[in-house]
């Protein structure tokens, strides 16, 4: 082992099934201090459950005979072509453990645990412990931290703010479940376990029990922080992974702790790194944490240090890196003999808004204003909505004045939003605000967007229905938009889904009011280029297909009146570059002559059959398989014309026409 | 909210043996609703719920793959969403009632447990689990208790899971009025769709073949008693015949309800539509491990669940009935 790594004995323990096992067991552990018994009790009392998607990590501690501490991570994993006595996949779990000391000695994260762990295989080499190195390269220089503990890349997680926000829950003592992150790797997962634990004294690490997916349905689990699809009904803590809750948690020692971290203490991580004594969740432990911290617990929440106003130092005052200025932007008051950065004026715009020192605020906003939107980058950007939703700056009612208010709105939209503003800085706004996608954002923020002045049509449609109805039927019909930029916005599935539900609906109900000036062609071509909108329908509405059958029957009546045609049917249900679905073909149904429904029926079967992945072979005998009609051979002929695929009718009598495949089939029986 | 202190709303305890196909039944409840074109639907009352209903039907239909095998005591809280018929108040004596349709949710509060849990003596240190499906059972009023005749040919260990669990069960319910649990128990013959069973109730003339098709072969509700009194009189272990006789000393004999149940099936050709004797194997093994990319145990066409909603309605409707719903 080279100097440069931290020398660890581990115990492991490897838990699965044979080949002729049904159930899961022991399989094999190495033979030290730490039983058979003990790993079964461990590895049984923090299990994730049933999981269908791997691999996961589950960390954990125990006590062993003599009482020392352990802390355990356990990888759930299969291995291909291993299967149970009953056939089914066998999931191991590879579960490696070190005593707390040891890791404690390094402050060693969960994260290099995983890397340096992850690569050691068990099973049929002896039962001998195994000597593991963490290497020191692995700490972030100057603080001995590991790289994971002194500070996660912006980009693993939305923002600090979530881990900050998790950290401190974990003090009031109920397990905190985050939720939404299921398409996230299992590295960010990991790395966010560790970002919640730099922000609490390492010690605790010694009875964290955490993991990076558990069953939604196991009711029972002992996990104090995981991630899951769902919650299950239990009373723990929810965080949403794409969004920050900013409600006060209503926890005596929490709040005070999330306050103190947010304003009270300039580096809360190395601080925290070092208090490295085991220490567990309980009560009297946590109180003990918050006194030895300097956590002024029992003090409402509020501003602990305020910045005084006055103008801006020469900027070659700087005494620190601006990288190691930005971190210590979030969780420290400015220091009076620099240039404020963006962060700290928008940190000292809630401090003032919060309290109740809204005539200071002007100055933030003149230094806003001198800062050059231009220079910003995206991932600056990124990094200043988080501080506007921690800063609740977007909040509706700030006692300040209107003209004000409307101000501090217009400079925050220019300096952590993209102009003009897209669709996704729109989303960004509702999140900063803390308003839920399918509400409106207040009328102060909706007027300082101004989304009649948006170039997105998204964003101004969307904008202008949130202002009301009105204002967006008075814009709609002063500049009558062209049909097919209305049906291409609805169309657009990059939305969210309530979005694109409230969207669809303002395309067809300003389609609807103008049906006298109408661009029908127009119309027309947008509707067969986007499928008559019937597959994002589809999908926004999956098991409501009586709404989708009410909105496409109202296009439908828009564009070809009343009753539709068979050239009609042919243009919407044949149509070559998007399959029908079944509620298009209802609401055509609806629209067509009784006479005409066998016809359309069959329309609406070879278009399916033409869409279907089918090898070339197979289609063309399931199309001559369905019933000839003259009358749909003439729309196959206009079909050919736009270019349907696969609609050529085989000659001959529908008999001579059986397949050979069927041919086959019936001479053998 | 820990398991047996009472503070659940009363569920259905699944308990078995390892592998005795407990997941399987449940991921084909909805199928079996479906298949039977019933007036009865299954739901989720929660999200959680939802998504695992939703993905273990479709890991049994599109899939065509078992669920994986459970390991921590999963909860399901399901409904059996449906309509009954029920006999309006009549304004005349003398003249007929008028009925209407009422729809009804039946909860399922459904405890899906490891069978190893159930096994205190193999899992040696492991009370996690133990004391989970025994806190889970003493908060049920309803158990689907399963008997894998297959797994009893092999190992022959019913009993030994029988007896320990309901020592135990009566025990932490000594209050018990009559001495006996309260529990409604389905006991369900498992597997109904492998060879040697359906061969060993062919030879004990137990089987019926339904009318419509794919007339599929059946044991009778009320000969399944008797074909698991029978299966138990196979076993090598000669000890299965008295798990039936302590089931029926613990719980009251009224409450006991058997079922020959297959949560997959007989094959059914998916041209023809009909059952074949000489074809109805619908498992397939896994393959072998030094093919290239193995495949785990599979169902080989579509499922056709035997009996699978019947142990539960009996279950949800006997429940409802007792708490006066």
């Amino acid at each position: 082992m080279s100097s440069g790594t931290v020398a660890v004995a581990v115990e492991w323990a490897l838990w699965g099934k044979e080949s002729h096992d049904t159930g899961y067991r022991l399989l094999e552990s190495s033979d030290g201090p730490v039983s058979p018994q003990t790993f079964v009790e461990a590895l049984t009392r923090y299990s994730p459950g049933t999981l269908e998607s791997l691999p996961q990590v589950t960390v954990s501690w125990f006590r062993d005979a003599s009482e020392h501490l352990y802390v355990a991570l356990a990888i759930h994993e299969t291995a291909p072509g291993r299967f149970d006595a009953g056939g089914r996949q066998i999931v191991f779990t590879r579960y490696f453990c070190v005593r707390y000391e040891e890791l404690a000695a390094e402050a060693v994260c969960y994260r290099t645990m995983y890397e340096e762990l992850g690569q050691i295989r068990l099973g049929g080499h002896g039962r001998a412990m195994i000597k593991a190195g963490f290497p020191l390269s692995a700490a972030e220089p100057g603080t001995g931290l590991p790289r994971a503990v002194a500070a996660a890349p912006a980009s693993a997680a939305p923002a600090s703010g979530l881990a900050i926000r998790a950290a401190a829950l974990l003090l009031t003592g109920r397990p905190v479940c985050i939720l939404g992150a299921d398409r996230t790797t299992l590295d960010a997962r990991l790395q966010f376990l560790d970002e919640v634990m730099s922000f609490l004294p390492y010690g605790m690490r010694s009875r964290l029990s955490a993991s990076t997916r558990v069953s939604s349905t196991f009711q029972d689990h002992k996990l104090r922080l995981f991630f899951s699809s769902a919650p299950r009904q239990a009373e723990d803590h929810l965080v949403a992974w794409d969004r920050l809750d900013l409600s006060p948690i209503r926890h005596r020692y929490a709040d005070d702790y999330l306050s103190w971290l947010v304003n009270g203490v300039r580096q809360p991580v190395p601080l925290l790194a070092s208090v490295r004594e085991p220490m567990g969740f309980s009560q009297p432990e946590i109180l003990k944490v918050l006194e030895r911290l300097h956590v002024s617990y029992g003090t409402p929440v509020s501003v602990v240090a305020d910045v005084p106003p006055g103008p801006a130092p020469a900027p070659g005052s700087q005494r620190r890196a601006a990288a190691r200025h930005k971190a210590a932007a979030e969780v420290a008051p400015p220091d009076p003999e620099r240039e404020m950065s963006v962060p700290e004026v928008l940190i000292s715009c809630g401090r003032r808004l919060e309290g109740g020192n809204p005539g200071f605020l002007i100055s933030d906003l003149d230094r806003l204003e001198a800062y050059d939107p231009a220079a910003v980058t995206p991932e600056e950007r990124a990094y200043y909505q988080g501080i506007i939703a921690d800063g609740q700056l977007f909040r509706p009612n700030m006692r300040i004045k209107k003209q004000l208010q409307g101000r501090l709105y217009g400079l925050l939209l220019r300096i952590a939003f993209e102009d003009p503003l897209t669709y996704q800085g729109y989303c960004a706004i509702h999140v900063c605000a803390g308003y839920p996608y399918g509400t409106s954002l207040h009328r102060s923020l909706l007027l300082a967007i101004n989304p009649a002045g948006q170039s997105e049509l998204s964003v101004r449609l969307l904008g202008l229905h949130a202002l009301g109805d009105k204002e967006l039927r008075r814009v709609l019909h002063d500049k009558p938009l062209p049909p097919g930029a209305l049906i291409g916005a609805a169309a657009n599935r990059e939305l969210q889904p309530v979005h694109a539900r409230v969207l669809g609906d303002i395309v067809i109900s300003d389609l609807f009011d103008r049906t006298g000036r109408l661009d029908r062609m127009g119309l027309r071509q947008a509707l067969i280029r986007h499928g008559c909108l019937a597959p994002a329908l589809e999908e926004l509405y999956p098991d409501r297909p009586s709404e989708q059958v009410a909105r496409l029957s109202s296009l439908l009546t828009i564009t070809y009146g009343r009753t539709m045609e068979p050239l009609a049917v042919d243009e919407i249900l044949a149509n070559p570059m998007v399959p029908p679905t079944a509620a298009l073909f209802a609401a055509v149904l609806g629209k067509v002559d009784p006479a005409d429904a066998p016809r359309t029926e069959r329309v609406f079967t070879r278009a399916l059959i033409s869409h279907e992945h089918f090898p070339g072979r197979m289609r063309d005998e399931l199309l001559r398989l369905l019933p000839a009609d003259s009358h749909l051979g003439t729309a196959a002929d206009r079909g050919r014309k736009l270019h349907l695929p696969g609609r050529s009718a085989p000659p001959g009598s529908p008999g001579a026409r059986r397949p050979s495949l069927l041919r086959q089939r019936s001479q053998e029986e | 909210m820990p398991p047996g202190d009472g503070s659940r709303d009363p569920g259905i305890t699944m308990w078995g043996a390892t592998s005795t196909g407990k997941t399987t039944f449940l991921a084909a409840l909805s199928i079996a609703l479906m298949r039977q074109k019933a007036q009865w639907r299954v739901g989720g009352t929660d999200q959680a719920s939802v998504d695992r209903l939703t993905e273990l039907t479709t890991r049994l239909t599109a899939d065509r793959l078992f669920p994986s095998a459970t390991q921590g005591v999963e909860h399901y809280n399901w409904e059996l969403i449906g309509t009954v018929r029920r006999a309006g108040q009549r304004r005349w004596r003398w003249l007929t009632p008028t009925y209407y349709d009422e729809s009804v949710r039946i909860p399922l509060h459904l405890i899906d447990a490891p069978g190893e849990a159930a096994d205190r003596s193999k899992a040696r240190g492991n009370s996690v689990l133990w004391d989970g499906l025994l806190g889970n059972m003493v908060d049920s009023r309803g158990i689907v208790f399963f008997y894998d005749p297959v797994r009893e040919f092999t190992n022959g260990d019913a009993f030994t899971h029988t007896v320990g669990v309901l020592n135990e069960l009566s025990q932490r319910m000594r209050s018990a009025p009559g001495g006996r649990l309260p529990h409604y128990v389905s006991v369900c013959i498992a597997k109904f769709d492998e060879i040697k069973i359906l061969e060993t109730a062919d030879k004990l003339g137990l089987l019926e073949y339904d009318l419509d098709p794919p007339g599929f072969p059946r044991v009778p509700d009320d000969e399944a008693r008797e074909f698991f009194a029978q299966l138990c009189t196979r076993s090598d272990s000669g000890d299965a015949e008295m798990a039936l006789t302590l089931l029926e000393q613990t719980f009251w004999p009224e409450r006991i309800r058997f079922f020959v149940t297959s949560a997959i099936g007989f094959y059914v050709d998916p041209h023809l539509r009909m059952y074949d004797r000489d074809n109805y194997q619908n498992h397939l093994p896994p393959e072998d491990e030094n093919e290239p990319e193995p495949r785990p145990a599979r169902i080989r066409g579509p499922v056709y669940p035997i009996n699978v909603v019947e142990p539960i309605l009996w279950l949800g409707k006997s429940m409802a009935g007792e708490s006066g719903e």
